[in-house]
């Protein structure tokens, strides 16, 4: 490329560029303000009254009011439920992060007989459709006396989360620089010290993603624990929402708090989590 | 090193929460339970004011559960069948949940204990609509998942203890007044209904619109056209048209022309009417977004939860058409809720007793006056002291014979999806996707081929 | 040196060296001791749920009565046209549900690669951009329809905003859910912008995988940012594109909630799609059908892992 050349299209391409990156940002703002609207919506609606909700749909409460929130608090008996759902998102997020690295680690870097087909099955699975699934769920709890157990429903939802979690653990595994492994097993090491001192540490960021996916989906699960408990106490958060969902008139203003109050200890998880997220590429990776 | 130690930190931290909470908490209670469910959070008060009631005569304790959505109602029914967990006193949906737990044996039949005495005790025709006919039974088919040959004729699966009718229309008195309209008499029949609507709605189309919930497509057929088709129709015409033989059938020109009555409401309808649900109508029509509200008897608790004044609210059952075969029209209450005992339950005759307490005059005026609807059993007016539910009161007839329309008996329809399909199909009307005689020719196939696939 | 490693080398393409070295370790069945967890989990769980929803979808059953009745392929033969009220439905879910299948994987995983990009590389208020971002995926459930039916509604945002900026034509006097034409729409874009943050989340992880020095050796050639992007990144990136149009198109033929709770599949049937027919079957019909809805479940899921199988081939083709 001549110098001539290489000029003239730099002063086209930056003014193109410029041009671009205004609507690039545009597009951004806007894209922000629709992620954003739907959780500032619900903190408006914990700020206002019954029939103000119905009424003024607008994100500003006329009359800004604490009794909401207070009052759901106690409807949804928030600490009660509160422990049930860490207890049930914690430890499916605990066993997650057990068993998969493992799986995702073998199928990246080790060589043993069936693996492409167990691979294959993993992968399958993700495809089975969960309607059909429910029932037979809930009997195997019954027939394995786990019923009335957080095990109940968090077997199943680590279950369900093999594919996905095992799909990207292997990626990102498989991304990591063989020349690591091959040091450290001229150091010594068994297959597990590398796993466990090597590949495991690096991967701190496709271990948030899945620890923060599957989280979220633990926290939202309803229908299991409804099923599989007969004990309010035993509830986590979801299942008491769907309560206030189902008196005969209701009331919104308390869905929309009883919402915001299921949501926030994700949020805090999410913003304490992501902070140990890499950031940037891979160059950082060395040594 | 540091890393592992707080790992093994964390994971002893969880396993003893969760060895905590998998202990199962409270120990041995001295009292016997009777477990009750329900499908709707709105009852739960008034069963457990009546369990406690007859608790305390008993030596009881009554607890009432619920379980929402009616999805989630049926899925843990169903899986406690399977795990051998069914509570004693299951609420069911009368006429048809209940016929469909007794086929599957999940339910008592309750006959030999349904003597004549407790069955004076409720309103009329609610104890002919509870029990199950023949025709039903024949009509219910061999499909696996919905006959009913193992139940007997006349039998009784299920108490009712919640009644109703739908088919009621309220006004807004105000509203109507502000156009024009006499709001001190009812219409008396359909045209005379649409015009009153075309004025209120001329007045003032953001508010003086027909709402109901659409976005449950069976709200419009089973609250509005059912009643009205009826009585254009007459009995037999309206039974034949969805029989097997379809006679007439559904894109004759009488049947059409219900249709096209039907169709006068397109223009009336509140915007955005396909989209509301039914709680979201009765929250339109209370908050004054709506004129005319089609709903039941137990719309009654959701408008007097909105806070709507009373005085201001008229009540009229859906009227007939001047054109038609019945020029005036009663609405005798149906079962719509009932209690059923499981055959597992270990307290079956308390079961039985607590039901009976439920149904007494007693229990059903306690039951009423904390639910805010209509008990299947007859209570005297002046232990009502709510005035909507007085008013309603009156909509329900005493009356039986051609003139009555039975609501819910569905004991002509054949098995299957063909209700619902049949409920999406009209909702073209008010879309305006559709001309009542293409929609004719529509339902008549629909209803061809269900009954084809029967056979 | 290691040069543009590329994700998912698929098993046995590796070089004999790695072959060698793994061999070093502790024997074949190491592997299979890692994979033991995972698999004896799915043994007790996985297996017994897929056989008996498999079976289940060779017999008709309601839920309630005490026996399955077998019928062997007809309900499959039901399905797809032997019982016409049942096929029909079922047709006129399956052609929106094409439209779902098509639409929602291709603006997920632009969207959510494009947030990825931008997410990366700035510099300033990343954890705030990235919480703002992932906000819808967190807070689903039925706050967000409500106030997504807010928006469509006939004197909602939405509406309000088209006719400030003078657009009254497109204004909707049903509202958005309300008018058979806009409402599949209306609720295709909620469905997108739910499933974003998840395309967004894996595409961050899966760009922590590039090396620098990739990225540094085409800038030295010349190339501009967009061409970096399009050339190099996105090619490394494929394995994770695969896995979120894999996961998208489960969405699409899976995903009742949405449609459940904004539309019930309405009005007339605009709105009905596969997933929600599955669960209709199942759970809300009058006569529920568990065999149905079973059968209906897994032609979906026949349908879906050919699909995944044909974009993974594409994809492949193209590194």
């Amino acid at each position: 490329m001549s110098t001539m050349e290489g000029a003239k299209t730099s002063i086209a391409s930056r003014i193109t560029g410029r041009l671009v990156g205004v609507l690039a940002i545009a597009a951004f703002a806007v894209y922000a303000v629709v992620s954003v609207f739907p959780f500032v919506t619900m903190i408006s609606g914990s700020l206002k009254t019954n029939t103000e909700v119905l009424t003024n749909p607008w994100p500003i409460p006329v009359n800004p009011t604490f009794d909401t929130l207070v009052d759901t608090w106690n409807a949804l008996d928030f600490p009660t439920l509160l422990v049930n759902s860490l207890i049930i998102a914690g430890l499916s997020c605990l066993l997650i992060l057990v068993i998969f690295p493992l799986a995702g680690y073998a199928f990246a870097v080790l060589e043993f007989p069936f693996k492409r087909v167990l691979f294959a099955i993993f992968v399958g699975a993700l495809f089975v459709p969960g309607v059909t699934v429910l029932l037979p769920i809930v009997i195997l709890d019954q027939q394995l006396g786990l019923l009335g157990t957080p095990w109940a429903v968090v077997l199943p939802i680590v279950n369900g989360a093999a594919p996905i979690a095992i799909i990207l653990l292997r990626a990102y595994f498989s991304s990591v620089p063989f020349e690591l492994h091959e040091a450290a097993v001229l150091d010594g090491c068994s297959p597990f010290g590398i796993y466990w001192r090597i590949y495991f540490p690096l991967s701190r960021s496709a271990l948030i993603t899945v620890t923060v996916l599957n989280f979220v989906a633990a926290w939202n699960e309803y229908v299991l624990p409804a099923l599989t408990n007969d004990d309010a106490s035993r509830y986590p958060l979801p299942v008491g929402l769907q309560a206030l969902l189902s008196s005969n008139v209701v009331q919104w203003n308390q869905v929309m708090a009883a919402s915001l109050l299921i949501v926030v200890p994700i949020i805090v998880l999410f913003v304490v989590l992501q902070r140990y997220f890499i950031n940037g590429l891979q160059g950082s990776v060395k040594g | 090193m540091q890393r592992s130690l707080k790992a093994v930190a964390l994971v002893t931290a969880f396993a003893t929460v969760s060895a905590l909470a998998a202990c199962s908490t409270g120990g041995a209670s001295s009292e016997e339970v009777l477990s009750v469910w329900t499908f709707k959070q709105s009852e739960v008060e008034a069963l457990q004011a009546v369990g406690d009631a007859w608790g305390s005569e008993n030596e009881m304790k009554v607890e009432v559960s619920v379980y929402t959505p009616d999805d989630a109602y049926a899925t843990k029914i169903q899986s406690a069948a399977k795990a051998g967990t069914l509570p004693d006193v299951l609420s069911v949906h009368s006429q048809g949940e209940d016929w469909k737990l007794a086929q599957a044996g999940i339910i008592k039949d309750l006959t030999d204990v349904f003597d004549a005495d407790w069955q004076g005790q409720f309103l009329p025709g609610i104890v002919d609509a509870a029990a199950i006919t023949q025709t039903q039974i024949d009509n219910s088919g061999d499909d696996p998942t919905s006959t009913l040959k193992d139940l007997e004729a006349g039998n009784f699966y299920s108490v009712p203890f919640l009644a109703g009718t739908p088919g009621v229309v309220f006004a807004r008195k105000s509203l109507l007044e502000a156009a024009g309209v006499d709001s001190a008499t009812p219409p008396t029949s359909w045209e005379e209904w649409v015009e009153s609507m075309t004025a209120t709605v001329e007045n003032d189309p953001a508010t003086g619109g027909l709402v109901t919930g659409l976005s449950v497509p069976e709200t419009g057929l089973f609250w509005l056209y059912r009643p009205m088709a009826y009585a254009y129709l007459g009995k037999d015409a309206f039974y034949g048209r969805d029989s097997v033989d379809q006679s007439p059938s559904w894109d004759s020109a009488e049947s059409v022309e219900t249709l096209k009555l039907y169709d006068q409401l397109s223009p009336l309808w509140a915007p955005g009417v396909l989209s509301l649900g039914i709680d979201q109508a009765d929250q339109a029509f209370a908050d004054g977004s709506a004129a005319w509200d089609v709903g039941g008897t137990f719309t009654l608790s959701s408008l007097t939860t909105f806070g709507v004044d009373a005085s201001d609210i008229s009540v009229f059952p859906v009227p007939p058409s001047t054109t038609g075969k019945i020029q005036t029209i009663a609405y005798p209450a149906s079962p719509l809720i009932s209690g059923a005992v499981t055959n597992t339950s270990k307290h079956q005759d308390e079961a039985v007793s607590f039901l009976k307490y439920l149904t007494s005059v007693e229990g059903a005026a306690l039951f009423a006056s904390t639910a805010l609807d209509l008990p299947a059993t007859a209570v005297p007016e002046s232990a009502l002291t709510d005035p909507l539910l007085k008013q309603l009161v009156a909509v329900i007839a005493t009356t039986s014979g051609d003139e009555t329309f039975a609501p819910n008996d569905f004991s002509a329809q054949p098995a299957g999806t063909v209700l619902h399909d049949a409920s999406v199909l009209l909702t073209n009307l008010p879309a305006k996707t559709d001309t009542p005689d293409g929609l004719g020719r529509s339902m008549s196939e629909l209803y061809t081929a269900a009954w084809a696939a029967i056979k | 040196m290691s040069g543009s490693r590329s994700l998912l080398t698929s098993a046995g393409t590796s070089a004999p060296r790695r072959r060698a070295s793994s061999r070093r370790l502790g024997g074949r069945f190491t592997g299979l001791l890692f994979v033991a967890p995972a698999a004896a989990l799915f043994a007790v769980f996985g297996v017994y749920t897929i056989v008996y929803g498999f079976l289940l979808s060779f017999a008709r059953w309601n839920g309630f009565s005490p026996n399955w009745t077998w019928t062997g392929i007809q309900n499959y033969l039901d399905l797809l046209g032997a019982n016409p009220p049942l096929a029909s439905s079922v047709r006129v879910a399956a052609q929106n549900t094409l439209v779902v299948m098509i639409v929602l994987p291709i603006a997920v995983s632009a969207i959510g690669l494009v947030l990825a990009v931008m997410l990366n590389s700035v510099r300033r208020f990343r954890a705030l951009l990235r919480t703002v971002y992932f906000l819808p995926y967190v807070t689903t459930g039925i706050a967000v329809f409500y106030a997504w039916r807010f928006v469509y509604e006939p004197n909602g945002s939405l509406n309000a905003i088209l006719s400030a900026l003078g657009l009254t034509s497109l204004v909707q006097r049903e509202g958005f859910l309300g008018n058979p034409f806009t409402s599949l729409a209306a609720v295709l874009f909620v469905l997108i912008w739910a499933n974003v943050p998840i395309a967004m989340l894996l595409y961050l992880t899966g760009l922590q995988t590039i090396p620098e020095s990739v990225v540094e050796a085409a800038r030295v050639d010349g190339a501009s940012s967009v061409r970096t992007l399009r050339s190099v990144i996105l090619p490394l990136l494929n394995p994770i594109t695969a896995l979120v149009v894999i996961i998208q198109l489960r969405e699409a033929l899976q995903n009742f909630q949405v449609f459940l709770l904004m539309t019930n599949g309405g009005p007339v049937d605009s709105t009905q799609v596969l997933g929600l027919r599955t669960y209709q079957l199942a759970f809300l019909d009058r006569t529920t059908d568990l065999g149905y809805a079973s059968a209906l479940g897994w032609m979906l899921a026949a349908v879906a892992i050919i699909l995944a199988i044909v974009n993974l081939r594409i994809l492949r083709s193209r590194q």
